[in-house]
């Protein structure tokens, strides 16, 4: 697997900017990446004010980190931002699961009945039923447009089980949801 | 390459190497149903990328940091003062001697004693100490009467101070850099500091008794007797003007006095390098740094980092705050703004003897002008111009009430503290005056001619500076402070701009190219914070920008901007793929309702967002060329 991380001149001479305490060039950093932010803490947290409080303390502790000059231009910066909401989007669930029962069979009952009619919409309800590591893997991707090397830094993981988990991600997307974006649940292919 | 390979995502992906991607390819070609199951994970991706997401998340973070900031700057200004006040404790008084090159001290072996026996050792104490007494004030070059051996160990004495409270200043070998001992502690594993005397200390090296003396060759330098302008930087710039301070130069120590405040402290010396060591409490225990060639200045930092703020920490050399003292020369016309402030500040003071003289002897009043203390009281004109040339206006004060001046007053919070208040500063005048004072509170106000800064001099003979601009009076009594907080409500009032340039834009975008009409008309779909309405100098609810064109479209905004460029430069060529940005950057949109009044130095300006969302502070005659012809 070769590493396909891409260095972006633009956000590198923004951040070289933020590091000297710019914080225009901060905005803009902001709004480059609090789009894919979103999407990803979105995916992750499946709840919209949980969510921007994520992509808010984010943008907060890199701005930090740049003005400390721990996060400086040199092509892992992205890596290194969607790394701080993958660990807050971590903490957050461990937070939030810590007051919903634990009980496996409760919580698929919950998905099934309550959370159904909560839930925004149908991606959330497939994005639900991914593993976790699936989930952040392929989220990371998507939205953090990381390469596969930096996805398996961040997780913790090896390339190859990298690999594996957006692959299965994505193919079971692809199974619960019909081509109208429809979510059409556990088919019996599943069973 | 198989049937549902996770090569499949990889692929899509393009993290795949390029043999494997050309197997991927190739199995595509012939397994229909692993092109169908492409097409599905290019599905899942576009669906994923399609959620709706919402804007702005940033803004209340980037509006957080910038309140951060603001607060952290004036928190470390106040810092400048702080140190000040923390060395007043520090007794170490210290006399350095640290070579140029500090990492490899020599051993000062220069000074040859005769070998010392063990039977001498009782007598070797008052022997030493009474040599220093009598010669405070040069290093003794005479060997005691009682001959010691000089110590052999990898040590340098930098500097030593006798007196009540005695410590020495030694290098120790390993780098270390130079630290302060007193009487009994340990230098190295089994040395110990018996006594200090002036310019040598006694060590007891394993029970042998052995002195360590200073070296002598001081380093040729001018006097840095005078006074000095503290300053703090940040990435070597200025970030504030501190006091004013005095330095008394000793040789190798300098005593560094801040005259307002009474503090003293002393740092030593040695060479270029100076030093501040042994500081306590939880502000920069040690500060070092070099004096310049000219010995005109000096720029001081924490080299351990310790007793900064744990916010700064972290914050690499380059960021570091550090302390400039800058020699005053009282000729020289470029001479810190934090210098100017404090001499004007004395010359304000300098009027008191003359105008109270007067005020006795006419019925306790002050003269209508100052010229009515020619010649009876004043004989020297200087008092009429400060030493930039720049007139004094003076303003009798009898109409003039300063509630912050009246002792108490300020920390009032009901009515009849307030009357207490005021009553015992009448009963305090009339024990200055001797009688009813002239009219209570009575003050004298003298300001400048450009009324960049007003200093009040009250009856008590005390100067009070604020600056003219309303909103920092509250910093009155710190002209400095006042200067910084003034710029930096200038940039966020910048900001203020800023974030309304978007929320032109917002509405801009949904609305056809418009310029929205009125504030009701982006509030609060566009505009969530109304604080922004105002300039943090105005009273909160104040309304402080205007809009130049409510209610028109971007286009004709443009080709107004058109004409002009075009007007002022027949050569800008509207094809161009430049002009429209030009053409934008020129437009005036918003701008302040009021002017910025001018301060110590910086003139009457305004801000001004321009059609690009840029947005520039500008002096009013730059405001006449660049705004005006876009009035109406």
């Amino acid at each position: 697997m070769h590493d396909s991380r891409r260095v972006d001149p633009i956000e590198e001479d923004l951040v070289r900017r933020v590091c000297g305490g710019d914080l225009s060039a901060f905005e803009s950093f902001c709004i480059r990446l609090e789009g894919p932010l979103y999407g990803y803490a979105y995916g992750m947290v499946r709840n919209t004010h949980e969510a921007e409080d994520i992509v808010q303390e984010t943008l907060l502790r890199v701005y930090r980190e740049m003005r400390a000059r721990r996060l400086r231009p040199g092509g892992r910066v992205r890596s290194f931002v969607f790394a701080i909401a993958h660990n807050l989007a971590v903490d957050s669930r461990r937070r939030t699961s810590s007051i919903v029962a634990l009980d496996p069979s409760i919580c698929a009952r919950e998905r099934n009945t309550a959370e159904a009619t909560v839930l925004r919409d149908q991606l959330n309800l497939a994005l639900a039923e991914l593993p976790a590591s699936h989930r952040s893997a392929l989220m990371l991707r998507e939205f953090g447009e990381l390469s596969y090397v930096e996805i398996a830094e961040t997780l913790d993981a090896s390339l190859a089980e990298v690999k594996v988990w957006i692959h299965r991600g994505r193919t079971r997307l692809a199974q619960l949801l019909d081509r109208d974006g429809q979510f059409v649940g556990r088919t019996c292919n599943d069973l | 390459m198989t049937c549902n390979d996770s090569n499949l995502s990889a692929y899509l992906d393009g993290e795949l190497p390029a043999a494997e991607r050309r197997a991927v390819e190739a199995h595509l070609k012939t397994c229909p149903d692993c092109a169908a199951a492409l097409k599905d994970l290019e599905r899942v991706r576009t669906m994923l990328l399609t959620q709706a997401i919402p804007m702005g998340l940033h803004v209340p973070v980037v509006e957080r940091i910038r309140k951060e900031e603001l607060r952290r700057t004036t928190g470390v200004r106040r810092l400048v003062w702080a140190i000040a006040a923390m060395l007043l404790i520090a007794l170490a008084a210290t006399a350095a001697y640290r070579m140029l090159t500090p990492g490899e001290p020599e051993p000062s072996n220069q000074q040859v004693a005769a070998p010392i026996t063990m039977d001498q050792k009782p007598d070797v104490p008052s022997q030493l100490a009474r040599a220093p007494q009598g010669t405070e004030e040069q290093p003794v070059e005479a060997t005691p009467s009682v001959s010691l051996a000089e110590t052999d160990l990898p040590l340098t004495l930098s500097g030593t101070v006798t007196g009540e409270n005695p410590l020495a200043i030694i290098v120790t070998g390993d780098d270390a850099g130079q630290r302060i001992f007193r009487p009994g502690d340990s230098v190295l594993p089994g040395v110990v500091l018996k006594e200090v005397g002036n310019g040598r200390a006694l060590l007891d090296n394993n029970g042998v008794m052995q002195t360590l003396t200073k070296g002598t060759s001081e380093v040729q330098r001018p006097s840095v007797t005078g006074r000095w302008q503290m300053a703090l930087l940040r990435s070597d710039k200025v970030e504030d003007y501190g006091p004013v301070v005095e330095f008394e130069d000793a040789g190798s120590s300098i005593t560094i006095t801040e005259p307002k405040e009474g503090i003293t402290f002393i740092a030593a010396l040695s060479g270029r390098h100076m030093t501040v060591d042994g500081t306590p409490g939880d502000l920069p225990a040690d500060l070092v740094g070099d004096f310049n060639e000219a010995f005109t200045e000096v720029t001081l930092s924490s080299p351990t980092l310790a007793g900064w703020p744990q916010s700064e920490q972290a914050v690499t050399p380059q960021n570091l705050y550090k302390i400039r003292l800058t020699k005053v020369d009282e000729n020289n016309p470029e001479m810190e703004p934090g210098a100017i402030l404090a001499m004007r500040q004395d010359e304000v003071q300098a009027m008191y003897e003359p105008l109270k003289r007067y005020a006795d002897a006419h019925g306790r009043r002050f003269p209508d002008a100052l010229t009515q203390l020619i010649p009876d009281y004043v004989q020297n004109l200087d008092l009429y111009a400060n030493r930039d040339g720049r007139t004094v206006a003076y303003v009798p004060g009898n109409e003039f009430l300063d509630l912050r001046a009246i002792p108490g007053l300020p920390s009032c919070s009901n009515k009849s503290d307030v009357t207490s208040a005021l009553l015992n500063h009448e009963a305090e005048l009339q024990e200055v005056w001797g009688g009813p004072a002239p009219i209570v509170p009575t003050l004298v106000e003298v300001t400048y001619q450009d009324p960049d800064y007003v200093f009040t001099l009250n009856v008590h003979g005390a100067v009070s500076g604020h600056s003219a601009h309303p909103a920092l009076q509250e910093d009155g009594d710190n002209p400095v402070v006042a200067l910084g907080k003034y710029r930096a409500q200038i940039a966020s009032d910048q900001n203020n701009l800023k974030q309304l340039g978007l929320v032109m834009y917002m509405f801009a975008n949904e609305n056809c190219d418009y310029m929205f009409p009125g504030w009701c008309s982006v509030y609060p779909e566009y505009l969530t914070d109304v604080n922004v309405l105002t300039s943090p100098w105005e009273e909160p609810g104040t309304l402080s920008y205007v809009i130049f064109f409510p209610g028109e479209s971007f286009e004709s905004l443009r080709a107004m901007g058109a004409e002009n460029v075009i007007a002022n430069n027949p050569n800008a060529d509207p094809e161009s793929p430049v002009f429209n940005g030009q053409v934008e950057s020129q437009v005036p949109v918003m701008c302040n309702a009021r002017d910025i009044p001018a301060v110590a130095g910086d003139p009457v300006t305004r801000n001004v967002l321009f059609l690009d969302g840029h947005v520039e502070r500008l002096k009013m005659d730059e405001w006449s060329e660049r705004v005006k012809p876009y009035m109406p």
